[in-house]
């Protein structure tokens, strides 16, 4: 079910998207805008961090072939806590708010497929407030670098995993 | 100088807000604009606000640590200023004919000429917002006996009162050099 949920999405992506080339430090999102889509990254990286008074601290990577947003901006429409900003360059596809929605409605097959989704990211959500509770930063970077070499390349994982244990 | 805490206080609040009008008056301005530099030596207007938020990562948390906890005092306790800390405020403002004392940053405040963004006013303005939570719980503290450590020399500790004078005239300072950049 998620499965063609996911090919259909990736379909959406590529006939109905809006591709956009972003340079090095280029902001895809600030603080205080309203999340109104959705990124598929086709090459390069994105990070998602908040500005406190004193640092930048990154919550958040995205690499070729992730989906990534501000999440809580775009569900609740409230302004975004934290900025978007390319890594590098990097090529993306913009869905936007309205057509996801509209995707996800559009059949009981996409809806469940939705659903499978949000519980797998809820569940994956209590994963990082574990590893990110473990007091060990040695401990703190395996349980990283475990969970996230599931998702994305060992190397994309390592990289990944380091830039959080130079955060803390 | 010798002032009531609620004058002082008032006075540095206002300037305070006239530094966040003028620092969002720059975020209208192109980034090639706030990226340029009048010459190799001078700095870009983003130089100046990122060489504040240098001060402010030293001054922002030191000031909140000196004045947690303090016993409240009446906003109308006098703030009398310290010879060192006096001379090092007036410092930062504009002569009398209105130009600035020509000074050179210490290295360590002294950011890359480069590779600057908008985000750099943004926290500015964050800091500037943190400021004035500060200075309005400063109100109510004895700003002539509590001290605060300087970014310059660990040798001497300034008056709460002039620490806040200098940060403020500081900014006024830069964001003027900024304007002109």
């Amino acid at each position: 079910m998620t499965k063609n949920f996911f090919q259909d999405l990736m379909t959406l992506f590529q006939t109905e998207g809006i591709k956009k080339s972003l340079i090095k430090d280029e902001l895809l999102l600030k603080e205080g805008q309203v999340e109104n889509s959705l990124y598929l990254i086709e090459s390069g990286a994105v990070r998602v961090f908040l500005l406190s008074e004193l640092e930048e601290t990154n919550i958040r990577f995205g690499y070729s072939g992730s989906m990534i947003n501000s999440l809580a901006s775009f569900l609740r429409q409230s302004p975004s806590e934290f900025y978007i900003e390319a890594l590098r360059k990097t090529e993306i596809i913009i869905l936007s708010r309205t057509q996801i929605l509209n995707f996800i409605h559009q059949s009981s097959a996409h809806l469940e497929g939705y659903t499978a989704f949000i519980e797998s990211a809820f569940a994956q959500q209590i994963d990082r407030e574990i590893d990110l509770l473990t007091p060990s930063p040695a401990d703190r970077l395996g349980a990283c670098f475990e969970t996230q070499s599931k998702f994305i390349s060992r190397d994309s994982a390592q990289t990944h995993c380091l830039l959080f244990a130079h955060d803390s | 100088m010798k002032t009531e805490n609620k004058i002082l206080i008032n006075d540095l609040l206002a300037r305070m807000n006239q530094a966040t009008q003028r620092a969002n008056a720059l975020k209208e301005k192109t980034l090639e604009h706030l990226n340029h530099k009048s010459s190799a030596q001078s700095w870009s207007a983003l130089q100046c606000i990122e060489h504040l938020n240098l001060y402010g990562d030293f001054y922002l948390p030191e000031i909140e640590k000196q004045l947690a906890g303090k016993p409240k005092v009446n906003a109308k306790t006098i703030f009398k200023s310290g010879v060192i800390g006096n001379y090092f405020a007036n410092l930062m403002l504009p002569k009398k004919t209105g130009s600035l004392k020509k000074m050179k940053a210490p290295v360590d405040k002294t950011p890359a000429s480069s590779d600057l963004t908008l985000l750099s006013i943004d926290r500015f303005l964050k800091q500037a917002e943190k400021l004035k939570q500060l200075l309005q719980q400063a109100e109510q503290v004895d700003l002539t006996k509590t001290k605060t450590a300087i970014s310059l020399t660990k040798m001497i500790r300034l008056r709460m009162g002039d620490t806040l004078r200098f940060v403020v005239y500081h900014i006024e300072r830069h964001l003027a050099q900024a304007e002109r950049a």
